[in-house]
């Protein structure tokens, strides 16, 4: 063997990482559809967080404008006073050397108002210079926009107006210009007074953080409280659940603890209700049915005597048929046929009352399935040849001995190829003998006039016959496939039939190996190999026994 | 075990409640030293009006000069071509009134009135007068335009005052011992330029050596000669000059004087500059410190000595002792050098040790106040200006030419380089600052010709000035005496003046290294000193001090 591991093949990989991720995916829907409480705290949440971001826009939004507005008011009268105070030392600047007035009027301004930046506009005399602080020369003459000059010109008194400056580290910050006229120079003057307002925009995303942090803490607290209140009602519920659970399972005698008042405790007693009503039917039902067994098993019993009797008697008479006449000739002989099938019919019900009465003895040794069907077919070659049927036997598997009660396992295949050869039309009788890991198992297929669908549900049942106008031949109690099914379910095995009119009817018998839980699969398989395409019936079920009782 | 859980949950809730209040009181907390960015004023000037007349295109273009260098608004004013050849850092006029444009055909004349003017090396000299100009225009693409003017810009005095801002260059005297400040004005660098930007006007005027009062090898300078290089723009926070010498070899002490010189020159908030000479790189040094002491001298009876700034009186036994008893009207006195001139009772100019008796040197009619310099001299002099130096063994007699005008007080810088000399002239009080010329050994031997740049002016035939004192030593201060108080003016050398408050009855004035040292001596006998809005008196009151003294 090699060092190395020779590695999967990429597709192989991808695969498996697919599956993975698929399964990952679908985790936490499966934990969705699973867990009660998740889907309420997922659902509390949800809605909580809904609520949270709506009710923290609107306080952020209220906070802002709240903010803003008190900023513009103080902006506002600061350059109101500003502008007074300007204009007083325009209008009281002597005339001689307008550059010192405005310089003035400026140092004025920045006393009173104290404004990030200003631009002051000379607009009638041509060559006098305007003024701006050097913050940033290139933005703040940006920043008086268009419209706030036009309205200057067009209104008397302040004006403002919302716009962003430039900061040196290129950051852009929200500001305030307020621009007024003033007289100056024998001309008016446009002042425009910039405050730069970004402080409270810092306090903006303080509070807006503070929202954020308390709203994720208050999310985080919901949901713990989510998840305690969703408790108080789901603890309950998987109480309920747990109890119907061992309830079903045929614990009876279980109940849900009643505490308190409330609809959880109605809920309680009424299930305790239900399942006291429950047990008390199922108990009555199987106290019934026991007795009914016991019956049968006694009166079965109480026959047998005088049946044996009447057995010993009618041989006499058998015997002595010749020396009657014809009537009482024939009368001897259906006597006998039929003291001799009450016989059987007996047996069989003892047979099945024992069944019923989980009183049937299995005893198993290792035994040899083909030599036992062989036994079978030999025992019925009369019928065969009576019937001129062609019995094929298949045997690819099944030779290894397997534990079991080979007396029952004979009458089961007795009792199959007894009701092939009778319905089998004449036509051959396929018997397969194989085994798998798990199972060994006998299937006997005729071609004969087959069943419905609905016929071979009932086939099992006791008594029941599929058409009751068909002459029988060999003449069975009704019984036979019933007490062949509980000889099945007795070894762990199963038995099962297919049938379709006009091609036939296949049984087939599968018996695993041991006496372990392992899923048995089918070595015979039910469709036949050689019957047309057709859909898949439902397979009978295989039969759990109920047990009463713990 | 839940119980307990509620309770401090609940307890933490109503804590936090009790916090989101603001608060009402509280303890006494130490504030902030950072002060907010100062904001520069920045003048945009406009550009030219299509359709400008002759006239207007002219007090545009004086106005424009209002923008700062490169001057790309001025230049719009100009033709095209002329704009190339239009230099306007080789001088500012300084204009104090509006000016009067006459149009002729396409000549312009500009009569400006002047308060002063800035030379290319940014030296700033008073004079009142008006200043024609005149330029010449034609029509550039249908629109008037200078092709003529003179070099150099005008701006009036606020725009003056708000776009450049005095620098104290440093020299050195002769003895290569103490710098010397010679004040300069230069644009206020722009806060959006890079810092180095301001260096190089600075380096520039540094080689072109001292002017004024100090020039004529009264302040001596190691960059003499240099030739700048270039400038590195800032990197890392340090800028880098790069000079050479050609046709010298300079040593280490001449290029740790250029150090000092440039680093005291661009001053504490300039960057940090790394010096290079000759692709040496120049290590940084200690600066130099003034050697004088902040604290009074002033002689109270028969004692003399300190006066601290809370009034308390400290005698000085030694030197002091021996001042005080040669009963002195003045006093100038050098700690450093342990010696004091006084004017004694007698008349007499005397150097005072403080070991042996006082020795009289000048014993003519009418002295002044004498006077001492930083290297042991003693200038006295009588009102007729005859001013004679004198260390104790020699005597010298300076050359020195006042006109016609009398001598009412002397006074030498704190460093040594230059005598303040106020003059009683027939129009009125002048005081002049001259510069002090030496020889090879340091000997006096004569004052440099008084000129415009140094005379001050102050004030008509009306105004009398009964004291003038140095500040520090680019600054100067007079007391003026008027009807019911005395006034105190300042005067920056090259540079502009201003007052300091009224007080009455002030008979002397003494400054001693800046305007906080500034103090006045009053009648009464108790000295002022100035702590920035109004004068203070710093003696006791009961002290009579009847002499203030010079220090140097």
């Amino acid at each position: 063997m090699s060092a190395e591991q020779p590695r999967p093949p990429a597709s192989l990989r991808a695969a498996v990482a697919a599956d993975r991720a698929r399964r990952a995916l679908v985790a936490p829907v499966r934990l969705w559809r699973r867990s009660l409480r998740v889907r309420t705290v997922a659902i509390t949440l949800l809605l909580s967080s809904v609520a949270l971001l709506a009710v923290g826009t609107v306080v952020s939004y209220t906070i802002a404008q709240g903010l803003f507005q008190d900023r513009l008011q103080q902006v506002e009268s600061l350059s109101l006073q500003a502008h007074d105070a300007a204009q007083a030392v325009t209008s009281g600047g002597s005339a001689d050397l307008p550059d010192a007035v405005q310089l003035q009027a400026i140092n004025t301004v920045k006393q009173v108002a104290n404004p990030t930046g200003y631009y002051w506009l000379n607009d009638t005399v041509p060559g006098r210079p305007t003024v701006l602080t050097a913050e940033s020369p290139a933005g703040i003459q940006n920043v008086v926009s268009s419209q706030l000059q036009a309205s200057l010109k067009n209104g008397s008194g302040q004006h403002w107006q919302s716009v962003a400056v430039q900061t040196d580290d290129r950051q852009t910050h929200p500001a305030i210009v307020v621009g007024d006229t003033l007289r100056f120079n024998g001309g008016t003057t446009e002042l425009y007074l910039i405050y730069d307002i970004h402080d409270v925009q810092e306090t903006l995303i303080v509070v807006q953080r503070s929202l954020l942090i308390g709203f994720l803490a208050l999310l985080v607290l919901i949901g713990g409280v989510a998840t305690v209140v969703s408790n108080l009602v789901v603890a309950p519920l998987k109480q309920a659940a747990a109890t119907s659970e061992l309830l079903a399972d045929g614990h009876l005698e279980r109940r849900i603890p009643e505490h308190g008042e409330d609809v959880v405790a109605t809920l309680a007693r009424s299930f305790n209700r239900m399942a006291e009503n429950l047990q008390r039917q199922i108990t009555q039902l199987a106290n019934l049915s026991r007795v009914q067994q016991r019956f049968v098993s006694d009166v079965s019993h109480e026959l047998r005597t005088p049946l044996t009797t009447i057995r010993l008697a009618s041989d006499v008479i058998y015997d002595a048929r010749d020396r009657f006449d014809a009537p009482s000739a024939r009368s001897a002989e259906l006597l006998k046929t039929q003291v001799e099938r009450f016989e059987v019919l007996l047996a069989d019900l003892l047979e099945i009352s024992r069944m019923d009465a989980h009183a049937a003895d299995v005893s198993g040794e290792p035994t040899n399935l083909v030599d036992l069907v062989r036994e079978g077919i030999d025992a019925l070659g009369g019928l065969a040849e009576e019937t001129r049927t062609e019995i094929r036997l298949h045997t690819p598997g099944g030779h290894a001995p397997v534990d079991v009660d080979a007396r029952r396992i004979a009458r089961i295949i007795r009792n199959l190829l007894a009701n092939a050869l009778e319905h089998g039309e004449g036509r051959p009788i396929d018997v397969t003998v194989d085994s798998s890991e798990t199972a060994v198992a006998v299937g006997v297929r005729d071609h004969g006039i087959g069943m419905s669908a609905q016929d071979a549900e009932r086939v099992f049942d006791r008594f029941w016959r599929a058409d009751p106008s068909r002459q029988r031949r060999i003449g069975g109690t009704g019984l036979g496939l019933a007490i062949s099914l509980e000889d099945a379910t007795l070894h762990g095995g199963r038995l099962e039939v297919w049938s379709r009119r006009g091609e036939g009817t296949n049984f087939v018998l599968t018996l695993p190996w041991g006496q372990e839980d392992v899923a048995v699969d089918a070595p015979v398989p039910l469709v036949p190999w050689d019957a047309a395409p057709e859909e898949a019936r439902p397979q009978r079920p295989h039969r759990r026994p109920l047990r009463i009782g713990s | 075990m839940r119980r307990p859980a509620i309770v401090l949950v609940a307890a933490a809730v109503l804590l936090l409640a009790g916090c989101s209040v603001i608060p009402t009181s509280g303890t006494v907390k130490p504030g902030t030293t950072e002060a907010p960015n100062g904001t520069q004023l920045v003048y945009i000037p406009n550009d030219p009006v299509a359709g400008a007349g002759q006239a207007e295109i002219v007090s545009g273009f004086l106005t424009a000069a209002s923008g700062r260098a490169p001057f790309t608004v001025a230049k719009k004013y100009l033709t095209d071509g002329f704009a190339k050849q239009w230099r306007p850092t080789t001088r500012v006029l300084v204009q104090e009134s509006l000016a009067k444009l006459s149009t002729d055909g396409d000549e312009v004349r500009a009569e400006i009135p002047v308060s002063a003017s800035v030379d290319a090396n940014g030296l700033y000299t008073p004079e009142s007068r008006t200043v024609p100009l005149s330029f010449h225009l034609v029509q550039q693409r249908g629109q008037w335009r200078i092709d003529s003017a003179p070099n150099g810009i005008v701006l009036t005095v606020p725009v003056f005052q708000t776009t450049y801002q005095p620098r104290l260059l440093q020299f050195y005297d002769g003895s290569w011992t103490r710098l010397v400040s010679d004040r300069r004005w230069f644009p206020v660098p722009r806060t959006a330029d890079d810092p180095s930007a301001g260096v190089r006007p600075i380096v520039n005027a540094l080689i072109g050596g001292p002017e004024g009062p100090l020039s004529n090898g009264v302040a001596a300078n190691a960059l003499q000669g240099a030739k700048l290089v270039g400038i590195s723009p800032t990197t890392a926070g340090v800028t880098t000059v790069t000079l050479t010498t050609p046709g010298r070899r300079a040593d280490a002490t001449v290029t740790g004087r250029m150090q000092q010189q440039l680093v005291q020159s661009l001053g504490p908030t300039a960057p940090p500059i790394r010096l290079v000479v000759d692709d040496l790189v120049i290590p940084q040094a200690q600066p130099l410190t003034d050697q004088l002491s902040t604290e009074a001298y002033v002689l109270i009876g028969s004692r003399f000595g300190s006066l601290s700034p809370t009034g308390a009186f400290t005698e000085d036994r030694t030197l002091g002792a021996r001042i005080a008893a040669a009963k002195p009207t003045s006093i100038t006195v050098s700690l450093r050098q342990r010696l004091a001139a006084v004017l004694n009772a007698a008349g007499d100019v005397a150097i005072v040790t403080s070991t042996g008796a006082p020795r009289t040197v000048d014993s003519r009619s009418g002295l002044l106040a004498p006077t001492l310099d930083q290297r042991g001299w003693v200038y006295s002099t009588p009102p007729s200006g005859d001013l004679l130096a004198m260390n104790g063994k020699d005597t010298r007699r300076l050359t020195a030419d006042f006109g016609d005008a009398t001598v009412s007080a002397i006074q030498a810088s704190p460093d040594g380089t230059r005598l303040l000399v106020l003059l009683d002239t027939p129009t009125g009080p002048q005081a002049v600052v001259a510069g002090i010329l030496r020889n090879a050994s340091g000997a006096p031997t004569g004052l440099t010709p008084v000129g415009a740049q140094n005379r001050i002016e102050l004030g008509g035939a009306s105004s009398s000035i009964n004291g003038a004192t140095w500040i520090d030593d680019a600054d100067v201060a007079f007391l003026a005496s008027g009807n019911d108080s005395d006034q105190v003016t300042t005067q920056q050398l090259g540079g502009i003046g201003g007052t300091l408050g009224q007080f009455a009855n002030v008979t002397d004035i003494v400054g001693t290294t800046s305007t906080a040292d500034l103090r006045i001596l009053v009648q009464s006998g108790a000295v002022y000193f100035w702590n920035g809005s109004n004068w203070q008196q710093q003696s006791d009151p009961t002290s009579e001090i009847s002499v203030l003294a010079v220090q140097r």
